[in-house]
C-alpha cells in the first residue's frame, strides 16, 4: 500500500535534456553535410545553352567538379587551387574511380591508348577567359581525361537581369523558358 | 535522525549518466570530420610524374569531317546604311566574331546555320565519314562565346567536339594561385 501510494506521489515528468542534446546535435551535423555539398559548386554565374541537359548529380566518386570564376581562379571545393594541385587531385580521382570500379576505369580509344571514364564537371563563369578553361583542359587531357561536362544555364535567368542583361543572353543565343517551350520542348 | 539520512544516501544506486558523454563524442567526432587533412593532399605530390607536357594533336583520320568554327574576340565591323541613294560605311565594334571557312559573322544564329548546312552537306555526300566539331577560341575570349557554339553543335547533333589550345607555358605557370591576366578589357583582344 505504502509503495502505491510513493508512486502515485512521483510527478510525470519527461526529461527534455537527452531529446534536445539529440536534436542539436542533428541540427550540427545537417549543417555541416549541406555546407560541404554546397562547397562543390562555387557562386559563379554560368553561361547559357538551351540545348544543355538537366544534370541530376552523379556520386561524386564518379565525377570531379572544378570551378573557374571569371578572374581565372580555379576553386575546388571552395578552396582556390592551381594547376599543379589541380593536377594532384585530379590524379587522386582517377585512382579512387579506378579502385572503385575495380580496374575498369578505362577505355580503349585507340590501339594501345586509354582514356580514364571518370567525369569532370568544368563550371566556369560565363565571363571567364577562355585561357584558364583551356587549360584546365590541358591539365586533365595529361592525366588521360576526356569526359568533360560544361556547366550552364538552360534559360535566361540568374545573373541576366535588367535590360543589358537580356540583350547580352539574347547575344549568345539566350532563351526563355517559355520560349523553349513554345520550341517544343520539354 | 541523522543516521537515518545517511542511511537513505547509501541505499541510492550510483548510475552513471551516459548523455552527456555521447554528446561530446558526436561534437568531437563531428569536429574532426570537418577538419581539411592536408598533408594526405601533399604526399600524393610523391607519386606524380614529372614530365608532363600537352598532349600532340593527333591528325585527324581521312573519315573524318571536321567543321571548325574559329571564335575571336572584339573587332571592328564595317556596317553600311543606305540614305538617299547614297551609301554610309561606319566601322563598329562588334563583341565577338565568329569565322566559319572563310565566312565571318557577329551573328551567332547564321553560325548555327552554317554548322547545320555543313553536316548536312557531309551526309549528302553518301560516304561513312564521321562529322566532327572543331573550336578554336581566343584566349581572352569569354567563355560564353564557347559554350554558346558548343550549343550549336548540340543544335545540329554534332556530339564530339575538339578543342584548340596552346600548350602552358612553363612549369613556373602551373605553380601561380592565379594566372595572369588583366580582370578588365579582356574583351580588347580576341587572339
Amino acid at each position: 500500500m505504502s509503495k502505491l501510494s510513493e508512486i502515485s506521489q512521483d510527478s510525470g515528468e519527461l526529461d527534455m535534456t537527452p531529446m534536445i542534446d539529440i536534436v542539436f546535435n542533428l541540427l550540427i551535423f545537417f549543417l555541416v553535410v549541406s555546407d560541404l555539398n554546397q562547397k562543390d559548386l562555387a557562386e559563379l554565374t554560368l553561361p547559357i545553352a538551351y540545348m544543355a541537359l538537366e544534370d541530376k548529380g552523379d556520386d561524386p566518386d564518379d565525377r570531379v567538379i572544378l570551378n573557374v570564376d571569371n578572374r581565372g581562379r580555379i576553386l575546388f571545393r571552395g578552396q582556390p587551387k592551381n594547376l599543379d594541385e589541380l593536377g594532384t587531385i585530379l590524379d587522386q580521382a582517377v585512382r579512387v574511380y579506378n579502385i572503385k570500379t575495380k580496374g575498369e576505369g578505362f577505355v580503349e580509344v585507340a590501339p594501345g591508348a586509354k582514356a580514364s571514364k571518370l567525369f569532370v564537371l568544368l563550371r566556369a563563369d560565363k565571363d571567364t577567359p577562355w585561357q584558364h578553361v583551356q587549360y584546365l583542359m590541358t591539365i586533365m587531357a595529361e592525366r588521360k581525361l576526356y569526359k568533360c561536362q560544361f556547366a550552364c544555364s538552360k534559360y535566361i535567368g540568374k545573373g541576366y537581369k535588367g535590360e543589358e542583361g537580356i540583350k547580352e543572353a539574347r547575344m549568345i543565343g539566350g532563351i526563355t523558358q517559355d520560349e523553349y517551350k513554345a520550341q517544343g520542348g520539354q | 535522525m541523522g543516521s537515518k539520512a545517511a542511511k537513505e544516501l547509501t541505499n541510492q544506486k550510483a548510475a552513471l549518466e551516459l548523455t552527456p558523454m555521447i554528446d561530446v563524442s558526436f561534437l568531437i567526432l563531428i569536429f574532426f570530420m570537418c577538419l581539411p587533412f592536408k598533408t594526405l593532399e601533399g604526399k600524393l605530390l610523391a607519386f606524380l610524374p614529372t614530365d608532363k607536357g600537352i598532349n600532340p594533336i593527333p591528325q585527324p583520320p581521312p573519315n573524318e569531317i571536321m567543321v571548325s568554327v574559329h571564335i575571336m574576340g572584339r573587332r571592328e565591323q564595317p556596317r553600311a546604311w543606305g540614305l538617299e541613294g547614297s551609301q554610309i560605311t561606319v566601322s563598329m565594334p562588334t563583341e565577338v566574331m565568329y569565322k566559319f571557312a572563310d565566312r565571318e559573322t557577329d551573328d551567332l544564329k547564321r553560325v548555327g546555320q552554317w554548322i547545320a548546312d555543313a553536316k548536312k552537306a557531309a551526309a549528302a555526300g553518301g560516304g561513312t565519314a564521321t562529322v566532327k566539331g572543331e573550336i578554336k577560341a581566343g584566349h581572352k575570349t569569354p567563355h560564353k562565346f564557347v559554350v554558346a557554339v558548343l550549343n550549336k553543335f548540340s543544335e545540329a547533333g554534332l556530339e564530339k567536339v575538339d578543342f584548340y589550345g596552346t600548350a602552358i607555358p612553363g612549369p613556373q605557370l602551373r605553380q601561380l594561385p592565379l594566372l595572369p591576366y588583366p580582370a578588365k578589357n579582356y574583351l580588347t583582344t580576341g587572339d
